[in-house]
């Protein structure tokens, strides 16, 4: 089997994944308790005229047949209804005009966590047992172990409270007009550091752990002794020889976790109040926006169904024997 | 992995991204005497259509642009806004509204009785707030400053409720297609102090004050609403300084107890917090039991306890202080200011006299036929507030025989039980806690929740209670023209309600909010329903809070309070020195070679 045959088993596999959570966003939110419109109004009673109005304009008294039908038809036409709290802005918008924003919040964290966790996870198995190893490993045990929105929480206190050096909210200044864009990118960075810190803290614990462990093993291994008696530098030996192959189950973790990044999201930009779909989501689902928390569930799942496809292809070159 | 070239590249473009972040403060307009309000809210509204919005942020800023007819105080009083006086027919059926002669809409030109005709009438063509626009036979202008309404019915709550609509330019809505998709987000042009200025997405909006306000200046000239999605984030940026102004819940008005520079306002609320009963099943289809059971609540305790002390204690009639016009004072608690024991006698003889008594010894009491005094009571688990007063309920009731099982519920499975949302309605439930929101008459509080189901085809309230004398008051009430009457139907109506007691209001919401006393004066919260016209008057504390840019704010308040200092100049250029020996050690690390 070739990498094609390969990338074409991967995409399939990907396409059902797509159809079943497709079918299971459907399904989901009516299993939840409750009627959404008694939570649209925010109040218990409503005035049976308004809530057979409020029924009718969401199409709630259509069977579940019918509605399923049209949640198909109009989804592949890009068209994921009209949300219910943020009544008549249509899902797609909200979603489209969210998401660049978190895409800005994750991808640098993603790297940045993923960067440091490995360079500190190989420097920590290099001199394990060492007082660096220690360090890193009970630092990295500690904060893998906080609930995350209390690490966010803290962080936001401590570096936009008492040591007011960020800002307490947001992604840009209130008022302000950008002269250019990278007046808008300054500003954008300014109220980004805590939030991209703090999910790079949060991710960077368990990558470092992980590269760690992974790393400890592949120094046993007799490559390892040739590359040593060939008369190596440690530090070719470190990162050439034993850190690529030790990095393959790393690489695996990273692509995994990236749905729990997202999760991890919700609970960032709900403490920094920071306008991505992570936020979108905490309050579609406080206020059971249903055509809004499918529309969000829908796209996440499928970005990151996506990205996993990417790290399987990836992760085929660089490691040639799941090909075969 | 990557080479190092790259890596070295990637971590180039990071030290820079760090280092711009750091060092470079931030540009800001700089502006003169120029008077600007944040007010930081938990919800940013995105959409400003009065009539289909569902979001209950919204009316934050609606509010603050548009205007209705008249309002209804917090004190109780009728107070006009657009109509200057108003004119109710004998017969509850004719409603005329004198507005006055020299409003103007932002942009300019003249608010007249056209604009509430067309108002109305484009509400009945889309059947948009239905609950008021259903009830209208005909709108006429009679005049350019009076509107003549008539109802198909004698229904005098149509009168609040009209006060409740928002007025709209009709040379702007007539050329809206379709007003129920109309978003109102791009340009919304109303009659009220501040006009629309900027929207950024779940980031804030700004308000500008209406420079032809036409009831007079407006001082404050730039109004924000930003958005701080966490309450903690909130609290801190009220304390700092960067908000003025802000609704906080009783669980962290604490906070701001004793904080110097910031004042703390409550006012009642269109909210009750109540115990619901279903009146078909023993105990509660016993009128003894509930008169032992609103005795012995201690609604003191529940207010103290899970409010920390904000709320007032629910009248046995069923009715919130916001109504204080309509408010019998006779009906107010009797167990207030009692001790617990004193209290639980008067109820533990109500319940003897009634042959309620233990007859097994176990400590429940139970009916002459053996029926215990036993139910299941249904709390929102993920409510704490809730959870808190169910156990004072629990434990008060305890004390005089009555034995309730709390059942943590998620909030949305009690609605559907209690409501029974299925047909055939069958509601399955003992007791519950819910707090029960309500619109400006208390026509909607009564009539909507305790009539008997077949006066309106439907009842609000799913006790199962029905009373005939009380339905023919009900109905009294809402088709007299005459006030002071209908103030006196609905002193029975209280009455009887106490009499019955088919639900039990254990307290009255209020609405906390702080505000930040050294930038400006003059808050006075709660006596508008509306914040627009106490905002609009809002004056500077002194001249050298005046000029005001958000570095600057900041900054000042900064110095202000006692823990938080001036972040030192130098601080910034060492960081950026110290981030860049940080980054090119890392830098140099990984690129060595032998």
């Amino acid at each position: 089997m070739g990498m094609k045959d390969y990338i074409i088993k991967r995409s399939i596999f990907s396409i059902i994944a797509i159809i079943a959570i497709f079918i299971f966003n459907f399904i989901l939110p009516r299993l939840m308790p409750g009627n959404p419109v008694l939570f649209v109004m925010g109040g218990i009673k409503l005035m049976p005229e308004t809530r057979e109005m409020l029924i009718k304009r969401f199409g709630l008294d259509k069977s579940v047949w019918e509605q399923f039908v049209a949640y198909t038809w109009r989804s592949l036409h890009g068209d994921l209804g009209i949300s219910f709290s943020h009544y008549p802005r249509p899902v797609t918008e909200l979603i489209i005009k969210r998401m660049p924003w978190t895409i800005a919040l994750l991808l640098p964290a993603v790297i940045l966590a993923s960067g440091f966790g490995i360079l500190v996870g190989v420097i920590a198995a290099w001199k394990r047992g060492g007082k660096f190893d220690l360090t890193v490993t009970n630092v990295g045990l500690f904060i893998w172990s906080l609930p995350f929105f209390w690490l966010a929480l803290v962080m936001l206190l401590v570096f936009a409270y008492y040591y007011p050096i960020f800002p307490l909210r947001g992604a840009v200044t209130r008022g302000m007009e950008y002269a250019n864009i990278f007046d808008f990118f300054r500003d954008w960075l300014w109220h980004s550091t805590l939030p991209i810190l703090s999910l790079t803290i949060w991710n960077y614990a368990g990558y470092a752990l992980m590269m760690r462990n992974t790393m400890v093993d592949a120094l046993h291994e007799d490559y390892i002794v040739t590359a040593t008696a060939k008369g190596l530098s440690d530090r070719a030996i470190m990162f050439k020889h034993a850190a690529r192959n030790a990095m393959l189950p790393v690489v695996t973790q990273i692509t995994l976790s990236l749905g729990f990044t997202l999760s991890g999201s919700i609970f960032t930009e709900t403490v920094f109040s920071y306008p991505g779909v992570g936020l979108l989501t905490y309050d579609a689902v406080m206020a059971r926006d249903y055509p809004l928390a499918q529309g969000v569930f829908l796209v996440t799942a499928i970005a990151v169904i996506i990205a996993n496809l990417i790290a399987d292809v990836i992760y085929a070159r660089l490691d040639p024997r799941v090909r075969y | 992995m990557m080479s190092t070239r790259k890596m070295k590249i990637l971590f180039s473009i990071m030290a820079a991204m760090f280092l711009v972040s750091l060092a470079v403060p931030l540009l800001q307009a700089e502006e003169d005497e120029y008077y600007v309000l944040n007010i930081g809210t938990g919800q940013l509204p995105d959409v400003l259509n009065p009539f289909t919005t569902t979001a209950a942020a919204s009316g934050a800023v609606i509010e603050k642009m548009y205007e209705t007819l008249f309002y209804y105080t917090y004190g109780g009083e009728f107070k006009p806004v657009l109509a200057e006086r108003w004119e109710i027919s004998d017969d509850a059926k004719e409603y005329t509204y004198y507005l006055y002669k020299n409003i103007t809409w932002s942009d300019g030109k003249p608010l007249t009785a056209e604009d509430v005709k067309f108002t109305f009438e484009m509400l009945m063509e889309h059947d948009l707030e239905p609950s008021t626009t259903r009830e209208i036979e005909k709108v006429e202008a009679l005049d350019d400053y009076t509107v003549k309404f008539t109802t198909k019915t004698s229904f005098v709550p149509f009168f609040m409720r009209s006060g409740g609509i928002y007025i709209m330019p009709k040379h702007i809505w007539e050329n809206i297609e379709d007003p129920i998709a109309f978003t109102n987000n791009e340009a919304p042009m109303g009659s009220g102090p501040f006009v629309w200025h900027k929207w950024f997405e779940a980031e804030y909006v700004t308000l500008k004050k209406n420079p032809n306000y036409w009831r007079g200046d407006v001082l404050i000239d730039e109004l924000n609403i930003i958005l701080y999605r966490s309450e903690d984030a909130r609290v801190l940026a009220l304390k700092s300084g960067e908000i003025d102004m802000m609704g906080v819940n009783p669980s962290q008005v604490g906070t701001f107890v004793g904080t110097p520079d910031v004042g703390i306002n409550q006012f009642d609320e269109h909210r009750l917090c109540y115990m619901g009963y279903n009146l078909r099943r023993f105990p509660f289809s016993s009128k003894a039991v509930r008169h032992a059971m609103a005795w012995a609540i201690d609604r003191k305790e529940i207010v103290d306890t899970a409010y920390m002390g904000y709320g007032t204690i629910g009248y046995d009639g069923y009715v919130s202080p916001m109504l204080s016009y309509f408010i019998n004072p006779d009906t107010e608690w009797k167990g207030l200011g009692m001790e617990d024991e004193e209290r639980y006698e008067k109820a533990r003889e109500i319940l003897d006299d009634a042959g309620i008594i233990d007859r097994d010894g176990d400590g429940v009491r139970e009916d002459a036929e053996g029926n215990k005094c036993e139910a299941d009571f249904l709390v929102g688990a993920a409510i704490s507030t809730f959870m808190r007063w169910a156990e004072v309920i629990v434990d008060d009731l305890e004390a005089i025989g009555i034995k309730l099982t709390i059942v943590p519920r998620e909030i949305g499975t009690i609605i559907v039980d209690v409501y029974g949302l299925g047909e055939p309605y069958d509601p399955d439930f003992d007791c519950y806690v819910m707090t029960c929101g309500y619109i400006r008459d208390p026509d909607y509080l009564y009539m909507e929740y305790f009539s008997s189901p077949h006066v309106m085809g439907w009842n609000g309230y799913s006790g199962g209670y029905s009373n005939l004398e009380l339905d023919d008051l009900l109905i009294k009430q809402r088709t007299t023209g005459d006030l002071e009457k209908r103030q006196e139907y609905l002193f029975e109506i209280q009455e009887i309600i106490a009499e019955d007691l088919p639900a039990l209001c254990v307290r009255n919401n209020v609405r906390l909010q702080v505000y930040r006393t050294d930038k400006y004066k003059g808050w006075v919260l709660g006596e508008f329903i509306t914040d627009a016209y106490m905002l609009m008057n809002l004056e500077p504390v002194g001249p050298e809070v005046i000029v005001e840019t958000v570095t600057e704010t900041v900054t000042e308040t900064v110095t202000e309070t006692v823990e938080v200092e001036k972040i030192p100049s130098w601080v910034y250029p060492t960081t950026g020195v110290l981030a860049v020996v940080a980054v090119g050690a890392v830098l140099y690390s990984v690129t060595r070679r032998k």
